[in-house]
């Protein structure tokens, strides 16, 4: 035990002896936050998918709803051919690969049977990548990606352009829904994505493609 | 270069001669505060979660000591290092031990108020560590030496040809003022250096007590690159950044991003629960995490003023603050500005040196209506200013005029001729002049006293006062 800690925590004590005078919340209040979300939230599945595009458009990802994984894998192959990507990670999903099979070999890589140090530059230099992610929140519109193995969390940041697959059963309503999730204590590490990143440190311009992707294209699969 | 707050008169000064920075300034601010108002109105029920996250924060923060032992007991089971560190020097001194013990010779930081708190890139660059700041517009502060003029946007008053002139001279780049190429510059020189640091320093948003786990919101993706490349992590938090759990998080998603920029969401949100697991082979082998205090203990003695930890660094009450939007982050002479700043200055350096701060403000109250979490910042000062009055920090004269003041108006009579005497006296001066005011007159004009004196003037227009809406419903009632 540091003397620090032991200092500290004993100051933290001291002061608390004295009783906060502050003001407590109204009755009631979280519970009309809770029916205002749920009156908010759609009731279907196809209402989230709905949802989600609509949130993921107004901060400039792209997002296509799809009827099925093969639709989905034309889908990707079309959208490269319209932007072709120079190279390819694959976050090493299977249904990343799955989506990838078609496309013609060469630039496409699996950035997961990389070591990490070979993976990391080897990423930091690729044009796009398709990740497959955990869940995808509707209410904002964001990815969930949890650093999970076999997969890498990485080739979703570093490339320049990122395709996430979402299984339209992985939507979730809100941040409370992934927080109240029965496997959440076993996932700690996880990043939420939503949209390309960007910047508006120069005279509140936005740009899009700061440290990270300029591009983000979400494609949900309906299962 | 080191600023302190004791010279904030000079600085306000400064700021309001420099008519390019309260154009900077001006526009940042009004931009920000219409991205603010266009989400709030998409969020019925905003002033519920404000009251929401108060409670959170006063729930975390009456019961610190429970909290902070659970938090660091399951942040250990999660394989974090946790150090702690009493005051800036402790940190600074244990902050070097891991970097010497783990060989850390470069250092990429993304935005932390924290660190700032610390002068941790003076410190380390004198300890011979090279230390680069990541956020486009930390970036950009540190080029010019300079700490960061908001919480939110460390560069809001400068132009885009100032980072222009700045890319120019300090990085040999050739002149742009287009911020997507400025973006690309500072781009390719940070890619390099991500891939190639030792450590990633950050900051912490909220720390989650019950999960022991902890995150940080961002834009640029800075963020992602420098907690998540380097072989260490090691992130700096302030005691108060606790909440109860990852549940309690979700009122603060929405408050945090919307107030500061607009957002209904950050486009990166990272969480943050121990060291890479060997299964994934991504993320840091090791994550530190280092609790300071540095005063805020003493601040939470005080029931009232505790309140002021319940801050999450929004900058929403600078963005609406009429003061801050005229003379910027700088005036302020500290890491924390604006009104959420000037409660924090006196308390956090003490009322000596924060003896002017609490005085920087109009107590309009604005900062209190669209302070997230409900920090009730103008009476927060008036509590502040009455605590730097009694501990003697003010001057001689000050003292002496308030005492005079003071005796006067607890004599009627006295009082009464004063407040009528001026006005007679005045009549002496030839025309229309005013008397002169020392240290007042030289930047407005003092009006001409009026011949009757105020409470004459006073009861002439209670008498004669149109009926005003108040009156209207006391008779409708």
């Amino acid at each position: 035990m540091s003397h620090a800690r032991e200092a500290i925590l004993a100051r933290v004590r001291a002061a608390l002896e004295h009783p906060s005078h502050l003001p407590e919340a109204p009755e009631g209040t979280a519970a009309r936050i809770e029916a205002a979300v749920r009156a908010a939230t759609p009731a279907d599945v196809r209402g989230l998918a709905t949802r989600f595009k609509r949130e993921l458009e107004t901060v400039s990802g792209e997002c296509y709803v799809l009827s099925s994984s093969a639709a989905a894998a034309d889908k990707l192959a079309e959208l490269l051919q319209a932007a072709p990507a120079a190279s390819l990670a694959l976050d090493g999903d299977p249904l990343s690969r799955a989506a990838a099979a078609a496309l013609p070999d060469g630039a496409v890589y699996d950035a997961s049977a990389l070591p990490p140090a070979e993976r990391r530059s080897r990423l930091a230099e690729t044009a796009a990548g398709v990740v497959t992610a955990d869940f995808g929140l509707a209410d904002t519109g964001s990815l969930v990606i949890r650093f999970t193995a076999g997969r890498s969390g990485w080739a979703g940041v570093l490339p320049e352009t990122i395709y996430a697959l979402l299984p339209s059963g992985r939507l979730l309503p809100t941040f409370q829904a992934l927080a109240a999730q029965p496997d959440a204590a076993a996932h700690r590490n996880m990043v939420l994505i939503t949209g390309p990143s960007r910047t508006a440190d120069i005279e509140k311009i936005l740009i899009l493609g700061a440290h990270g992707p300029r591009r983000l294209v979400v494609l949900i699969t309906m299962e | 270069m080191q600023t302190s707050p004791i010279h904030t008169k000079t600085y306000l000064r400064e700021a309001l001669a420099d008519s390019r920075l309260r154009e900077a300034v001006d526009k940042a601010t009004q931009t920000a505060l219409k991205k603010r108002a266009d989400k709030v109105e998409q969020v019925p029920w905003w002033e519920d979660l404000r009251h929401q996250a108060h409670h959170i924060k006063k729930e975390t923060l009456d019961h610190l000591d429970t909290y902070l032992e659970r938090f660091t007991e399951r942040c250990k089971g999660n394989g974090i290092i946790v150090h702690w560190a009493r005051d800036a020097e402790e940190a600074r001194r244990l902050i070097l031990e891991v970097m010497h013990e783990k060989g850390v010779k470069k250092v990429v930081k993304s935005k932390s108020l924290t660190t700032e708190e610390l002068h941790l890139n003076h410190f380390l660059a004198e300890n011979g560590v090279e230390s680069l700041e990541t956020d486009l517009g930390e970036y950009i502060v540190q080029l010019l030496d300079q700490i960061p003029s908001h919480l939110t946007a460390p560069a809001l008053h400068l132009t885009r040809v100032d980072v222009g002139r700045i890319f120019h001279e300090k990085l040999g780049v050739p002149y742009t003022e287009d911020p997507d190429e400025l973006l690309q510059i500072a781009r390719a020189r940070l890619r390099e250096k991500f891939l190639d640091a030792d450590m990633g320093i950050s900051g912490v948003n909220f720390a989650m007590a019950e999960e022991g786990s902890f995150c940080i919101l961002e834009n640029e993706a800075n963020g992602f690159l420098t907690v998540g490349l380097p072989r260490i992590h090691l992130a700096v938090m302030g005691i108060e950044k606790l909440i109860p759990d990852l549940a309690s998080l979700a009122p603060f998603l929405k408050l945090l991003p919307i107030s500061a920029t607009g957002q209904k969401i950050t486009s990166y949100l990272h969480l943050i629960g121990g060291p890479r697991q060997a299964a994934t082979g991504e993320g840091p082998e090791e994550v530190h995490l280092l609790l300071l205090d540095n005063g805020r203990s003493s601040i939470l003695a005080d029931g009232q003023l505790r309140e002021t930890l319940f801050c999450i660094r929004c900058g929403a009450c600078l963005n609406v603050c009429p003061i801050y939007q005229q003379v910027g982050g700088h005036a302020y002479g500290w890491v924390y500005m604006g009104p959420i700043g000037i409660t924090l200055i006196p308390q956090y350096l003490g009322a000596a040196e924060g003896r002017y701060a609490p005085y920087v403000s109009s107590l309009c109250g604005a900062c209190y209506e669209i302070c997230p979490v409900r920090i009730n910042i103008p009476h927060h000062l008036l509590k502040l200013r009455n605590r730097i009055v009694e501990s003697h920090s003010t001057g001689v004269l000050e003292r002496a005029a308030f005492r005079g003041f003071g005796w006067l108006a607890s004599h009627p009579r006295l009082y009464r001729f004063a407040t009528w005497f001026p006005g007679k006296l005045q009549q002496l001066l030839p025309g229309e002049r005013a008397f002169r005011a020392p240290g007042y007159g030289a930047e407005r004009a003092l009006g001409r006293f009026d011949r009757r004196g105020f409470r004459k003037r006073y009861k002439s227009w209670l008498r004669n006062r149109p009926h005003s809406a108040a009156q209207g419903k006391e008779e409708r009632s």
